[in-house]
């Protein structure tokens, strides 16, 4: 134990022999970290976004679904006896919020026109629960529970069939018996979620009415669910499944039904993880280079060390307590540094591009604000004090393997 | 922690040959040379630059290794230890003390003092008391908290001295320890250790080739080309 004392207490005083060597040293670790956990905060941030407005706005975090259904975004099998379904989504603990849902597609009708959409038929008060849809409300209102003939629309769909609120829209479908089936709807609302997707192809019915359009009794496409802990879906999933076990339907998760975002998701870490090997090998050459500047010059001291009987491996130590040092001392700056910045652009937000492409397919806001990518932080804060410590392993070898008289005969 | 007993041993050396490499060229340091040292002997090594001298304290001191020949510590042969129990052997038996003064510049004199005893796993206390009543004894009490840089070359090296003996080895090896010294701090150091050969019978091995030095020695071996003249 005394050794190591005087082992760190040399180590510290070290690295304080040359202040400039050690500031520049010290800035470039903290610098590269400070870059990474910035760019990790980036991208952590935005995934965050793109699950939360995807799990948000349509899928929830878990689904059932119809045991034939491939198509997950639309689906094209209804699940036909959904009272054990809800019976079952109401007993498991994990779930927070659910809601049913029948999709199908259809055509829509105004005085001037008719389009081809996605209908998607809501329990009102549980989709206003479990998604935001009714948040991006810009005109009119959202469907009470009492309006069967109540119809949201996007602002773009709308201009392009030139309706007003509160004119007519008719929806016609073919009917699960084969017989062409039309209602008629008011125009309730009018939603913009800057999605041209959602904004443009996309109309929102009672359920009820959607059954009756679609003459489908009471089946439905899909039940969403958001969970009280995200991080818990598995085992959600898994209880679920259970539980359901002898009905003909499956249980999926977000990730599962927006394998896209998962695909993203997946690039963006590999980058991240490119961009951390690149950042970090800059900074060991750094630090390789300043602990073997700092090994030349103090080859006679550690011949003397040697010589006073210190053993080699003291020597070894002594080197690697330095980078240790220097690897944590960066680590903090660095995470000083990177903090900051995250803090400020978590308060103002900063403008993206990539939200005007994720935008297209969903609800996004184009200004991402940025959170603290924790798992990502500590991995690159210990990946710093490791690559300090790894660049040391050359110099401290050296150092280990001096010959005493050679050494103390160095200038 | 593995220690040797050596007692008060004779160091013997038989027909020590040392030969460097230099350019590509086979240098000679040494010539096979043979010498008996006994306990508690005063002994200058003389000799101009480049006699081997140096060469030679550092093979007593298990810093280097003799390309032929042997060295014994009394009946332990230096060839047959391993370089850790060299590193051993050092620490307990034999105190440095070097031309160019060698403090760790980054340690105070005290804990440059402390350092052998450090290395030793002497406790704390005692180890810092020792330390320090060796200071004194070298006269510098009063610079006992001042890095190796803050002190003058003659307090650096009674500091060198004071660690070299403060853990009583058998055997204490000077390389030109006077050669940056003005002449008074010389005589002062030369009177330090004179006393403390008479009053600790440490032994000491010095190499120089100052008549200042050559004339306290009690025995005096002279070198010339490797080779005892």
């Amino acid at each position: 134990m005394n050794k190591i004392n005087i082992l760190v207490k040399l180590a510290w005083r070290n690295i304080w022999r040359n202040k400039r060597r050690t500031a520049i040293t010290l800035a470039s670790i903290a610098f590269g970290l400070c870059a990474l956990l910035f760019q990790q905060s980036i991208i952590k941030s935005l995934q965050n976004q793109i699950i939360e407005k995807s799990t948000r706005t349509y899928t929830g975090h878990l689904q059932v679904f119809s045991k034939e259904t491939t198509d997950l975004k639309v689906p094209e099998a209804r699940i036909e006896n959904p009272s054990p379904i809800y019976a079952a989504v109401q007993t498991l603990p994990d779930v927070d919020l659910w809601g049913p849902k029948l999709i199908f597609t259809g055509l829509i009708s105004s005085p001037f026109t008719s389009k081809g959409v996605l209908v998607v038929g809501i329990d009102p008060l549980k989709e206003k629960e479990l998604t935001t849809i009714h948040s991006y409300i810009v005109e009119g209102g959202y469907i009470e529970p009492a309006e069967e003939r109540s119809i949201l629309i996007g602002v773009k769909l709308a201009k392009e069939m030139d309706v007003k609120l509160g004119e007519k829209i008719v929806v016609m479908v073919q009917g699960s018996d084969g017989s062409l089936s039309a209602e008629l709807f008011r125009l309730k609302g009018l939603f913009q979620t800057g999605s041209p997707v959602y904004d443009g192809q996309i109309v929102y019915v009672p359920l009820s009415s959607a059954q009756r359009l679609l003459v489908c009794g009471e089946e439905i496409s899909v039940i969403s669910m958001h969970l009280k802990n995200v991080e818990a879906i598995e085992s959600a999933q898994e209880k679920l499944a259970k539980l359901l076990e002898r009905e003909p339907v499956q249980v999926v998760t977000w990730r599962e039904s927006s394998h896209e975002i998962v695909s993203i998701q997946k690039f963006q870490d590999a980058i991240l993880l490119i961009v951390l090997v690149i950042i970090f090998g800059i900074v060991a050459l750094g630090i390789f280079n300043t602990l073997l500047m700092s090994f030349f010059e103090r080859i006679r001291e550690f011949g003397l060390m040697l010589a006073l009987g210190s053993k080699p491996i003291h020597v070894a130590t002594l080197i690697l307590l330095e980078a240790v040092f220097l690897g944590i001392l960066g680590m903090v700056l660095g995470n000083i540094l990177g903090s900051l910045l995250i803090l400020y652009f978590g308060k103002n937000g900063i403008p993206l591009p990539i939200g005007d492409v994720v935008g297209y397919w969903m609800p996004f806001d184009k200004v991402i604000y940025l959170k603290f990518a924790w798992k990502e932080l500590i991995f690159s804060s210990l990946a710093a004090v490791l690559t300090s410590i790894l660049s040391a392993i050359f110099p401290a070898m050296r150092a280990a393997r001096l010959q005493v008289a050679q050494a103390l005969r160095h200038y | 922690m593995e220690q040797f007993k050596f007692g008060k041993c004779k160091i013997s050396l038989s027909n020590v040959r040392k030969v460097y490499e230099s350019k590509g060229e086979n240098v000679e340091a040494l010539r096979g040379l043979s010498l008996e040292i006994n306990p508690g002997e005063f002994l200058a090594i003389a000799g101009p630059s480049g006699s081997g001298k140096s060469t030679l304290l550092n093979l007593l001191g298990g810093l280097d290794k003799p390309t032929s020949g042997k060295i014994f510590f009394g009946e332990k042969d230096l060839g047959s230890l391993t370089n850790a129990q060299l590193c051993v052997l050092r620490l307990f038996t034999i105190g440095f003390i070097f031309q160019s003064y060698n403090l760790l510049p980054i340690l105070t004199a005290v804990e440059n003092v402390e350092y052998v005893m450090l290395l030793q796993e002497m406790d704390p206390v005692m180890r810092r008391q020792k330390a320090l009543e060796m200071l004194g004894e070298v006269g510098l009490s009063s610079m006992a908290h001042r890095r190796p840089l803050e002190l003058s070359g003659g307090q650096q090296q009674r500091v060198a001295v004071a660690r070299a003996i403060v853990s009583h080895p058998l055997v204490v090896l000077a390389d030109e320890p006077t050669a940056n010294l003005d002449s008074h701090t010389a005589t002062a150091l030369l009177d330090l250790m004179a006393h403390l050969n008479a009053t600790k019978n440490i032994t000491f091995v010095f190499s120089s080739h100052d008549p200042l030095v050559l004339s306290r020695a009690k025995r005096i071996i002279r070198l010339h080309d490797g080779q005892i003249e």
